[in-house]
């Protein structure tokens, strides 16, 4: 919390500096993203992708694994639920579950190759991951631009029709949230109160004692993937069949470009645990919405903006901020240090 | 906690301290502005026989922040970007250029919202129609363009324009009629593309006529989108037009480029030529063109264009921004490796003028006046014509070449001439002035001096064949194919390459 | 196999490869001194960040905000060559700045504790902003900043194989920054120290030696590197700056420093190879045969499929520094 405080106090530096009302600038953001119901149903709408990213790294984390290959994941996850959700024609429930969990396995599959890349020849998930990630751009870009382009509007892929779309809170958030936190408690169950889990945590803590308790490690790791890449892959789902207006992606693939990278650092803040990333997610998404705020009514310039994202989440680092300043300044209380 | 004798010692703590205050400040010395300018612009403007005087007051301290006296009911006007926003050094940047002339001719203060993602639009368009002040929503990009479907439909007493928009074909879809406060602001660059097309594949037939080799042209795209098929098969179209244009004017074939066999083989090829239909011939494969994918990593642009150029491209048609740079670059190594000062090999710009940037290299640029749409939107709002305007054109005001509004011509596409340059250039030493730093890479006499030479070294023949083409285009007669679906593209693809 | 004549087997087999390639391209028209050309070019960011965070990261270190150095170095490099008017004291006032980011990373580190992965990610989103808003503020014209010709590092031609090539020399230095960089690590004291304070920092203590010093000069260090390889984009290749220069090759810079298992050398390595294969797939994708038979896409995934393949079929055993990330408390 102090970290917040910290990193509030070096962005309204940053916006004095270039001759802000930082005051007026914070008022904005805050009450823009927190301060009405409408925005903070914004905020949610956009924290929801970043709580399934997160939680993929951290699962990974947790078992041991740098598994960064949340963005290529999410966007397999979400040219799976454009497959189901807008080219297949189903009943209504039946539907937004089966495109749903389509999406989650797609995710999942696509971070089998970095699993298995690992386990038999040892290949380091770092780099595995990212090339995926790419690999995944260039070919849903292709999906979208030439097999299930929206014929009438070929910037897009096939809107998710009514019957696979979850339904609506006020204008972005929609139920596939509810569907999210859940996820996110399963997953905390699932690794804390379960076997599973508790192997898995082994495995991360010290993969040599985990060998000698009889844990299989491939096992593990493989799970681990698996689950991270079900989260991505909802990640992907949440933003087709949950977003309005659109209930698409377009070949630009905004929407999705990034959000794996920002789970990172959610997942980072929330110190790997589920409902630490759910509360950093809903403040990171504070910031994402308000923004545009401290945009329009202070007119911080838009890069500025983004400036401070980073500034807040670079003090978020620091545990021990406040040590620092003790060790700089303490010459008068506690005497010389050599 | 122990004392840590190996921890900061007071040096090092105060260097740690100095090295902080030390970046702070360097920060802050970066942006000392160079001089504080107060402008005072009284401007007249006649629109359709009614004539308005506004006078406003600028006091521009820094680059980006601008004081100005705010008067009660001062219009405001928000520019909501596409992702990306500013710097892409075409699309965006032409939005909020157009912006910043309003401010200054009609006294409007305009505001910025800034989309990251797709599900920015929606609250960016609400948070300024929300706004009273604010009179008008502009929407750059189509892409947002259900996103001002939904708002503009919510708020019925704002005005709303989206440059490239097609939201009011979707409201005609929805509802059966078109949105009365929503002008989506459209342009032909297909027809603007075209025209660089002829000129490029006129200007390989000049220069193979004096015994060059060059059998291509190129293009390099940015992701692939139906707005940049228009931009292609207009290029490709353009090529097939100039150089059939040239068979007529000279009775013989363009050398190399026009009767070469190396472009295709089979049973439709005669001579060089793809005729799929008897009497339907096309001039195949002169173009070479890749999408890089991106709109930002110019790497990408530098390497598709090198290897365009290794080809014996004679200029390559940026349609991807900033990738120019990366463009601009590998003809540059060209030029320093044989020692040019002048092209070729070419390349040419797009939406903003992208000529200044290597006088003599850039044969042109296609521009696309993004700027004068978000102009004319605010000026119709400030003289309380926009309604009026959007009833007239059942909401859809395109523009292009020839095309009009009322009685005013406005055009929005055209290949970029000697006074856009000097526009662009006054730009440049306008930042100068504000900055004390070199901005244009040479001075504004030296380019303009440049870009003359270069276009007058042409032969005239090629600007003829230009003016023809233009002429026929405004009046119809030549119809430049607008590719909008993926079977479209496909056909043309099949007949151009 | 004896370990010494797998190595020869694996150098015949790239030897077989490459010119296995080289004639291919001549198939199709392509001439392989370009693509050298091009992919010295191409590794000369990376390989300095590369090699820059193979030191920082044996001293037990990650900085993942190599991006956001890149950036700033950029602008701040072009600042300062305009100021002095000399192209190499901006790459050098590159790496300077490069140094003071890596320099707050490394104190950020060791005082604060910091959780490094989230600082270097705050970093980048902080350098993102930063420098689209400095383009802006500095030079007041929107989108592209061009600079005078002379201030760009001019190639240089050497001969190779019969044809001239045109190389930068700060191509040169980061191939003999990473032949330092080894030499470093490997054979001197300090680098002894370094990977010490990365494998087990207790030991550096018990010497005598300030695990806190040697970090932050690591951290110093890579920055530095990374710093120069930023500012080489502008300074040193495109004579000018435009939003996203960069365009995430921070990150390649990441993934070839795990991909080389902090061997300075192998991470110039896979710089190369992927700058080649990135080159190899445009020349490729322009030629028109081509692009009839297979669409772009396919082509552009090629460098990322290549680079999984070579870690698929050459795996070796890559051990990370014990004590990498993780804050060095005394007690």
């Amino acid at each position: 919390m102090l970290a917040v405080a910290v990193g509030l106090v070096g962005g309204a530096a940053l916006m004095a500096v270039y001759g802000y009302d930082f005051v007026k600038a914070y008022r904005a953001l805050f009450l823009g993203a927190f301060g009405d119901f409408s925005g903070f149903l914004e905020t949610l709408a956009f924290a929801t992708p970043l709580i399934m990213t997160g939680l993929t790294f951290a699962i990974g984390m947790r078992s041991g694994l740098f598994n960064i290959g949340a963005e290529g994941q999410m966007y397999m996850g979400a040219i799976g639920a454009v497959f189901v959700g807008g080219m297949l024609n189903l009943p209504p429930i039946i539907h937004l579950i089966f495109a749903t969990v389509f999406g989650m396995l797609a995710g999942a599959i696509w971070s089998l190759p970095a699993a298995l890349l690992k386990i038999s020849r040892g290949v380091h998930e770092v780099v595995s991951t990212i090339m995926l990630n790419w690999i995944a751009f260039w070919l849903v870009t292709y999906l979208i631009t030439y097999h299930v382009a929206d014929p009438a509007r070929a910037e897009r892929a096939v809107p998710a029709q009514e019957t696979a779309r979850y339904l609506v809170i006020g204008a972005s958030l929609t139920t596939v949230f509810i569907l999210v936190i859940a996820f996110s408690l399963i997953a905390y169950f699932l690794l804390w109160r379960t076997t599973l889990g508790y192997e898995l945590r082994v495995v991360g803590h010290n993969q040599e004692a985990a060998r000698y308790a009889g844990i299989n490690i491939s096992k593990t790791m493989m799970t681990s993937f698996f689950l991270g890449g079900l989260a991505a892959g909802l990640a992907g789902v949440s933003q087709v069949l949950g977003r309005p207006p659109h209930w698409t992606v377009f070949a630009t693939m905004g929407n999705l470009i990034n959000i794996g990278f920002e789970g990172i650092g959610v997942a980072l803040v929330g110190r790997n645990h589920p409902i630490g990333i759910i509360f950093a997610s809903i403040f990171y998404g504070g910031l994402l919405h308000g923004g545009r705020f401290m945009e329009f009514e202070a007119g911080v310039a838009s890069e500025i903006v983004r400036a401070i994202n980073g500034i807040i989440i670079l003090a978020l680092a620091i545990p021990a901020a406040l040590d620092l300043v003790k060790k700089i300044f303490p010459r008068k209380n506690r005497g010389e240090t050599g | 906690m122990c004392m840590n004798r190996k921890a900061l010692t007071r040096t090092e703590s105060i260097l740690a301290v100095l090295l902080v205050v030390a970046i702070i400040a360097g920060a802050v010395g970066w942006t000392q502005p160079g001089q504080r300018i107060v402008e005072t612009v009284t401007s007249t403007v006649t629109v359709g026989g009614s004539a308005q005087t506004i006078t406003t007051t600028r006091v521009v301290t820094s680059t980006v922040t601008v004081e100005r006296p705010i008067s009660p009911g001062a219009i405001k006007i928000a520019v909501v970007s596409d992702i990306g926003g500013r710097g892409d050094l075409s699309f965006n940047d032409m939005a909020f250029k157009g912006g910043d002339e309003a401010e200054k001719d009609l006294g409007v203060q305009m505001v910025e919202l800034i989309s990251k993602t797709e599900a920015d639009y929606v609250p960016n368009l609400e948070t300024a129609a929300r706004d009273p002040d604010v009179k008008l929503i502009v929407g750059v990009g189509f892409l947002l363009s259900e996103a001002l479907l939904e708002v503009a439909a919510k708020y019925p007493d704002k005005n709303f324009a989206g440059i490239d928009t097609f939201t009011q074909a979707l409201a005609v879809q929805k509802t059966g009629k078109p949105l009365p406060n929503m002008l989506d602001i459209v342009y032909e660059e297909h027809k603007g593309s075209a025209m660089v097309g002829a000129l490029g594949c006129l200007l390989a037939a000049h220069y193979n006529e004096l015994g060059g080799n060059y059998p291509y042209i190129g293009g390099v795209f940015g992701i692939e989108i139906p707005v940049l098929w228009k931009f292609e098969i207009g290029y490709k179209w353009g090529c097939d037009w100039g150089l059939k244009w040239y068979e007529q004017r000279f009775g013989k074939r363009a050398p190399l480029i026009g009767e070469d066999g190396r472009y295709g083989s089979g049973p439709n090829w005669r001579d060089g030529l793809y005729c799929p239909q008897a009497g339907q011939c096309w001039y195949k494969g002169r173009v070479l063109w890749t999408y890089t994918g991106t709109f930002s990593d110019i790497t990408k642009g530098y390497a598709a264009a090198k290897s365009m150029y290794e080809q014996q491209a004679i200029a390559v048609y940026n349609i991807a921004g900033p990738l120019g740079l990366g463009i601009n670059q590998a003809v540059q190594e060209i030029a320093t490796e044989k020692r040019l000062t002048s092209g070729p090999p070419y390349w040419i710009g797009v939406d903003a003028n992208q000529d200044w940037i290597n006088p003599g290299f850039v044969i042109a640029s296609m521009m696309k006046r993004v700027d004068r749409g978000v102009y004319y939107a605010a000026l119709l709002t400030v003289i309380g014509k926009f309604k009026e305007v959007v009833a007239d054109t059942n909401g859809v005001l395109v523009l292009g070449i020839g095309t009009k509004v009322g009685n005013l011509a406005m055009e929005g596409i055209s290949v970029s001439t000697l006074a856009d340059l000097d526009e662009f250039i006054k730009m440049g030493v306008d930042a100068e002035k504000l900055t004390g730093k070199k901005v244009l890479p040479m001075s504004p006499e030296e380019i303009r001096q440049k870009v003359t030479e270069m276009r007058q070294n042409l032969p005239s023949w090629i600007w003829d064949a230009l003016t023809e083409l233009e002429s026929k285009i405004r009046s119809g007669q030549a119809q430049v194919p607008m590719v909008l679906t993926k079977e479209e593209v496909d056909r043309w693809r099949e007949l151009l390459g | 196999m004896k370990p010494y004549r797998l190595r020869v087997l694996w150098l015949l087999i790239g030897f077989v490869a490459v010119a296995a390639t080289i004639y291919a391209m001549s198939f199709f028209g392509l001439k392989p001194t370009r693509l050298i050309e091009f992919a010295l070019l191409a590794l000369t960011p990376l390989a300095f960040a590369a090699v820059g965070e193979c030191i920082n990261e044996k001293s037990g270190q990650i900085n993942i905000g190599i991006e956001g150095i890149f950036l700033i170095s950029a602008v701040a490099g072009v600042f300062w060559a305009e100021v002095f008017e000399s192209g190499l004291l901006g790459l050098l006032m590159g790496g300077v700045f490069g140094a003071l980011i890596g320099g707050i990373l490394g104190l950020l580190n060791v005082y604060g504790r910091a959780e490094q992965v989230i600082a270097g990610m705050g970093l980048n989103i902080l350098a993102i902003g930063l420098f689209q808003y400095l383009l802006m503020a500095i030079w007041a014209f929107p989108g592209i900043h061009i600079f005078p010709r002379t201030l760009v590092v001019p190639r240089i031609s050497i001969p190779l194989i019969g044809e001239e090539l045109a190389v930068s020399p700060i191509s040169l230095a980061a191939i003999a920054a990473a032949f330092a960089a080894y030499l470093l690590l490997n054979k001197t004291l300090l680098g002894i120290r370094l990977r010490a304070a990365g494998e087990k920092p207790e030991s550096v203590d018990v010497a005598g030696h300030s695990v806190y010093r040697v970090r932050i000069f690591a951290s110093m260090v890579g920055g530095f590197l990374a710093g120069v390889g930023g500012a080489f984009m502008p300074l040193g290749w495109f004579g000018g700056l435009v939003k996203e220069i960069t365009a995430g090759r921070g990150f390649i810079a990441l993934a070839a420093v795990v991909f080389s298992g902090l061997n300075p050398l192998t991470a110039l390595a896979a710089t190369f190879i992927f700058g080649f294969a990135e080159g190899l797939a445009f020349a490729v994708v322009v030629t028109p045969a081509v692009k009839e038979a297979v669409p772009f896409h396919f082509i552009m995934m090629l460098p990322y499929i290549v680079t999984v393949a070579v870690l698929a079929l050459f795996p070796s055993t890559r051990r990370f520094p014990k004590a990498l990330g993780k804050p060095y408390v005394r007690e």
